[in-house]
């Protein structure tokens, strides 16, 4: 019988997921242990150069570490290519996700793994572009593979929460993240705009969804970004005033938009708009004023009644009050364990969570 | 990997020596990529999270200079750890678990579990041994999969040499009888 349990060793992961995965891994590493880029004397040239260089790495690391460790597997740049430019259907395509979920493995700083998952949203819009601009017998693409496609986009837009809910320290970046969020979010509506005239149904209620999350994980990633942290103990570390105020700006405007929307429903009684556009008003004062907390608290508020408003008459966008968080591309299923142990914190990635989930700091066998 | 070759990496890793870091990647992520797939439904999951292991390994041993005697225990306690935060996020988003193999969700994976599986034969042991409670599982897979030494097992899994040779007859024992059973 142990022979038989023995036989068990032929388990193991894909030969090309190890080449690939010690590649990124590697990587990954090389780029925790570099040091910041010098700089001139004075301190604004020495924080450029530092969020220069590390803007510079993370703009590399997906495109360059996946053409690399791609290349060393298949060994021809026109596949490598293929790969990163494939669509649904395509094989390749599976391994450009797999990549892609591989590279988030490796990365544990929270506001890293959501600039990558904008990342793999925007590859998502992308994808749409090309599969939208298809037509008549050269499409090659369906109905119900845009909407999966679409789907995958909201999941990477849903899984962010979680790590912008660990108060990532950097809160310049998670400001990028806010407003690239919401840029994907139109982006993506502009690309379906072809396929929400066909009004499919599975198409019209992914994209819904899509939108609604990327708002929310917008709002979610800004209010991350403007409240003062312990971290933040500068002007400088938070995201300049006029920048936050533009975005909060955008984001009343969209909202008014979809107020107005429901204008010509008649449906809709002028008291439940009313409500709305009060708080809105009151939004736009608090935005003009710099108190961006209150005002953003008020657009979620908004949107929230908004959601509930379409909802009830059936008129527009409702927008669900949590994003919904399916699976997402870096976990699966969970299982009823209860084991009652705890998991080691890493240094500054510790993994505590504000959502409640308390990992303790449990000790590796102490070596003496 | 010998004691001595794991401590000379070690040595090396404490210095920054990422090639080094990648040696020993590639000396043990089989084994546990092997020791969280029992653990986990399907080979994607373990595969993040065997990438998740090393990544934390190296800032243990680089970042917090955390003194390491014993490699091999370090890196499943890791693994261990990693597996239990995961299924601790999974059930507070209020994911169930199915646990069993025909429900792995990937048909790809299920493909290739096919590709690897010879006979019946390893289909059936595999299927007892994640039949298995933890601990029992765990000790099984280390002893006779991965060979590791009692007292190499005794410090993974946190108990004495004694009770690690009494937990791995009691799992043989519920091996046979399940294999049995099937028969």
């Amino acid at each position: 019988m142990i022979r038989k349990i023995r036989l068990l060793k032929q388990l193991g992961p894909r030969p090309d997921w190890i080449m690939s995965s010690r590649d990124l891994l590697l990587s990954e590493i090389r780029r925790q242990s570099s040091t910041p880029v010098t700089a001139p004397a004075t301190s604004s040239a020495m924080g450029l150069g530092h969020v220069l260089a590390h803007a510079l790495g993370w703009v590399r690391q997906p495109l360059v570490g996946f053409v690399g460790a791609l290349g060393l597997i298949l060994a021809t740049s026109l596949t490598v290519n293929a790969a990163f430019y494939s669509l649904p259907g395509n094989p390749l395509y599976r391994m450009k996700l797999t990549f892609e979920r591989t590279q988030l493995a490796f990365v544990s700083d929270s506001a890293r793994k959501a600039e990558l998952k904008v990342e793999f949203a925007k590859n998502r819009v992308k994808e749409l572009a090309q599969m939208v601009s298809q037509s008549g017998a050269a499409r090659t693409t369906s109905h119900k593979q845009v909407s999966r496609v679409v789907g995958r986009f909201t999941q990477e837009v849903s899984s962010m929460h979680r790590d912008l809910q660990r108060r990532p320290t950097n809160q310049r970046a998670v400001f990028k993240i806010a407003v690239s969020v919401g840029q994907a979010g139109s982006e993506l509506e502009q690309q379906v705009q072809a396929e929400l005239a066909s009004e499919e149904p599975e198409v019209t209620e992914a994209v819904r969804v899509a939108l609604a999350a990327a708002e929310a994980t917008s709002d979610l990633a800004l209010s991350a970004a403007i409240v003062p942290t312990t971290h933040a103990t500068s002007s400088e570390e938070l995201p300049p005033a006029g920048e936050v105020q533009k975005l909060l700006e955008e984001k009343i405007a969209r909202l008014e938009e979809k107020i107005n929307a429901l204008t010509p429903a008649g449906d809709v009684p002028d008291t439940a708009l009313l409500e709305l556009l009060e708080p809105l008003n009151a939004a736009k004062l608090d935005t003009t004023n710099g108190d961006f907390v209150s005002a953003l608290a008020k657009i979620s508020a908004v949107r929230e009644a908004l959601g509930a408003i379409a909802a009830d008459f059936g008129a527009g966008d409702p927008v669900p009050t949590e994003p919904e968080v399916s699976d997402p591309p870096d976990g699966g299923q969970s299982s009823s364990d209860g084991t009652a142990t705890t998991s080691e914190a890493v240094g500054d990635s510790a993994e505590t969570s504000d959502t409640g989930v308390e990992t303790t700091n449990d000790l590796l066998p102490q070596n003496s | 990997m010998s004691r001595i070759s794991d401590n000379q990496i070690l040595s090396k890793i404490e210095n920054g020596d990422v090639d080094a870091f990648g040696e020993l990647y590639s000396a043990y992520i089989q084994r546990i990529y092997r020791f969280i797939l029992f653990k986990v439904q399907t080979h994607e999951e373990a595969e993040d999270l065997s990438a998740d292991v090393f990544l934390r390994a190296w800032q243990h041993l680089y970042h917090q200079r955390r003194p390491v005697q014993h490699l091999n225990a370090f890196l499943y306690q890791i693994a261990k750890n990693i597996v239990i935060d995961f299924y601790r996020e999974r059930r507070n988003q209020g994911r169930a678990m199915t646990d069993a193999i025909e429900q792995i969700a990937d048909r790809k994976q299920q493909q290739l579990f096919r590709q690897i599986e010879q006979s019946v034969e390893l289909s059936a042991i595999e299927r007892s041994v994640r039949q298995l409670k933890d601990e029992y599982k765990d000790a099984v897979l280390l002893r006779y999969v991965e060979e590791l030494t009692i007292a190499e097992i005794s410090e993974i899994l946190g108990k004495s040499r004694g009770h690690v040779r009494v937990i791995l007859f009691r799992a043989l024992k519920l091996i046979r009888d399940q294999l049995q059973a099937n028969q």
